[in-house]
């Protein structure tokens, strides 16, 4: 599905913008979220989309303009477990007891340089969604 | 950032998340800023030259990257069973809060010692004299909006 996605992104004409300050623009908008939480739902659902998908575009467009780097991957990581623990600090449990094991799965990840962590916010969103429609 | 910053932040975030900031402020105070301590011997090492210092990843130690995100979250989970829940939440929300505003806004590394690999965003301005005019002003921002709503009017 991924692949399939990049390959429709990667003809797209995206901007050639830097990926770190994509991923930066994602604990921003997971700032947003966790202010919306309390306002209106609808509002932080929309927040919550845009951070994935800003997540998302961040390493399409590394690809497409040939950025990757370790250094682009360590940004990324980071970013994106700041963003969750943003988001799941208002949803405790368990959300955050899950967010803490990505933590350790993300040192393991760039100590063993190999990739496996959880996606969690996807899965969050889900919840999410059907929190706010059913 | 400067700890009024991450306290002023950290106390309204908290009010429009959880309402009612005000019975736990000194609980938010100390989680905003205990964070710093790390900085201490760092401070003591610059002396003089302590306010040309932008408190980069020179400055911190493990426990303000990733791995003190990991170790704080496990330590909040652990006492989420013991603790007020409401309190835990707080918690979580002032140390992952500050950990992000200083990750957004200044140099890191964050899986140091693990790796190496310094970053900056570039969302925010890095140069001595914009980042003084930028945390100066988002800092008087922070602060009024803290004044107006614990005024009486607001209440």
């Amino acid at each position: 599905m991924r692949k399939i996605i990049d390959r429709a992104g990667s003809v797209l004409p995206l901007p050639n913008v830097n990926p770190d300050v994509l991923s930066g623009m994602s604990v921003l908008t997971s700032m947003l979220f966790l202010a919306f939480t309390g306002f209106s739902m609808f509002l932080s659902f929309v927040f919550l989309i845009a951070t994935l998908f800003l997540d998302w575009f961040d390493g399409l467009i590394a690809r497409k303009y040939g950025k990757s780097s370790e250094t682009g991957y360590i940004t990324d990581t980071a970013s994106d477990r700041f963003s969750e623990g943003i988001i799941f600090s208002a949803f405790f449990f368990p959300w955050f007891y899950l967010f803490a094991l990505n933590c350790l799965l993300s040192i393991i990840s760039v100590a063993k340089k190999r990739h496996f962590i959880l996606p969690l916010r996807q899965i969050f969103l889900v919840f999410y969604a059907f929190l706010l429609f059913f | 950032m400067n700890f009024i910053f991450h306290f002023l932040f950290n106390y309204l975030m908290i009010d429009v998340v959880l309402t009612n900031s005000w019975n736990h402020i000194i609980l938010i105070f100390i989680l905003s800023v205990f964070i710093d301590i790390d900085h201490v011997p760092y401070l003591i090492r610059a002396g003089k030259n302590v306010l040309k210092k932008r408190f980069g990843s020179e400055s911190r130690t493990r426990f303000h990257e990733i791995y003190g995100l990991a170790f704080f979250s496990l330590l909040l989970c652990a006492l989420y069973f013991f603790a007020d829940h409401a309190i835990i939440e707080i918690s979580a929300i002032c140390v992952v809060m500050h950990l992000a505003i200083d990750f957004l806004t200044g140099k890191s590394a964050p899986f140091h010692p693990y790796s190496k690999n310094e970053i900056f965003l570039n969302i925010f301005p890095y140069g001595y004299k914009n980042k003084i005019i930028f945390e100066i002003s988002s800092t008087i921002i922070l602060g009024v909006l803290f004044w107006l709503r614990i005024s009486p009017v607001w209440l």
